[in-house]
């Protein structure tokens, strides 16, 4: 997983609305800039979609460490 | 086929093992302290035995061996678990009541007495070469782990990436996950890429449980320990908040730091879906995966 790739987006998509606007209606032209596997395209794109006041996408924890 | 609940068979192994050990009174009563801990099939949370059971299950594995194994793996894991507080100086029963000295011998004693349950499983019928390549699969997935700790031990006197940080998931709640789902899956199946698949779904599914668990200990009151040891892990290195930080106190709704929240549930839903492509995987190879999805909640 390319954690710092990823870490440059969810910063991205916290400072620039345009950028996280088009992120949730093109995901894979808005991210094309970023070497993304479709894994995690997709959760970028949860991500955006929640912050654009879409359902969240934090899935309830199963607890196995709990 | 196992049966749906077969807890109580699992702990009468379990207990029947410290009974039978030839261990002094003493040391035996030491044994029980890490196995009654919560989290553990004799506080009432049979977690581990859990993950061998869904396994063994979904690759239609020998009942009588799967509890067997079940009952090794929760010894195995309660020694692992007993000397993992010590190392990382968490707060461990079994040093406050006996020093580290006997804490340190009781907790090898149950890496000892786990892998002892293991061999035994020959008396349930399943062949010697087979439990030979279980034993070894178990000591995999510990040796893979006890590297994975030495990193994490290393990482809290220094400065870690977040790839570190995330290694070190992968090395230790990964690598143990994956090697106990592979274990359970060996007494269904021979065929070595479908219990490849068993494993790469553990990998993926132990580290998100382990960053849900790095998640809830950075963000709950309650759960602070990483905070406080400077630990660091992905969500409070994300957050920036390392050992040198004046403020221990994690705040979600700070500038800067609910990202770090969001930036860690997206790293989450990534393992969850590359752990449920390998279930996919492994459902197109006719193994009945719903005790694995079940445990994913």
């Amino acid at each position: 997983m390319n954690l710092h790739t990823l870490e440059t987006v969810v910063r991205r998509l916290y400072a620039d609305a345009e950028f996280r606007k088009a992120v949730v209606s093109d995901p894979v032209g808005a991210l094309s800039e970023y070497r993304l596997v479709e894994a995690e395209r997709v959760a970028v794109t949860k991500l955006s979609v929640q912050m654009a006041g879409g359902p969240s996408f934090y899935a309830k924890p199963a607890g196995f460490w709990q | 086929m196992v049966q749906p609940v077969p807890w109580v068979r699992v702990a009468e192994i379990v207990e029947g093992a410290l009974a039978g050990c030839g261990l002094p009174y003493a040391l035996r009563g030491l044994l029980e302290v890490p196995l009654r801990q919560p989290g553990k099939l004799l506080a009432g949370s049979p977690r581990w035995p859990a993950l061998v059971l869904a396994s063994a299950e979904a690759a239609g594995g020998n009942g009588a061996a799967a509890l067997r194994v079940a009952a090794g793996v929760e010894i195995f894991m309660a020694g692992v678990d007993a000397l993992d507080e010590i190392e990382d100086g968490d707060p461990s029963p079994l040093v406050e009541m006996a020093g580290s000295a006997q804490a340190l011998n009781a907790g090898s004693a149950l890496l000892m007495l786990g892998q002892r349950v293991l061999a035994d499983v020959v008396d349930d019928g399943v062949a010697p070469e087979m439990a030979h390549r279980l034993q070894r699969t178990l000591l995999d997935a510990a040796l893979t782990a006890a590297g994975g700790q030495h990193l994490d031990l290393a990482a809290a006197r220094h400065t870690v990436s977040p790839d570190d940080a995330f290694q070190i998931v992968q090395l230790k709640a990964g690598a143990l996950v994956a090697g106990i789902a592979r274990l359970g899956a060996q007494l269904g199946t021979d065929d070595e890429a479908t219990v490849s698949l068993y494993g790469e779904w553990g990998r993926h599914w132990g580290t998100v449980a382990q960053l849900e668990n790095d998640l809830r200990d950075a963000t709950d009151d309650v759960g602070k320990r990483d905070r406080e040891r400077g630990k660091g892990t992905l969500p409070l290195l994300y957050a920036g908040r390392m050992p040198d930080s004046s403020s221990q106190d994690f705040d979600p709704d700070a500038p800067g730091q609910i990202d770090a929240v969001d930036f860690t549930q997206v790293v989450i839903d990534v393992e969850r879906q590359y752990a449920a492509a390998a279930l996919a995987e492994l459902a197109a190879r006719g193994q009945d995966v719903a005790p694995l999805a079940g445990l994913m909640g």
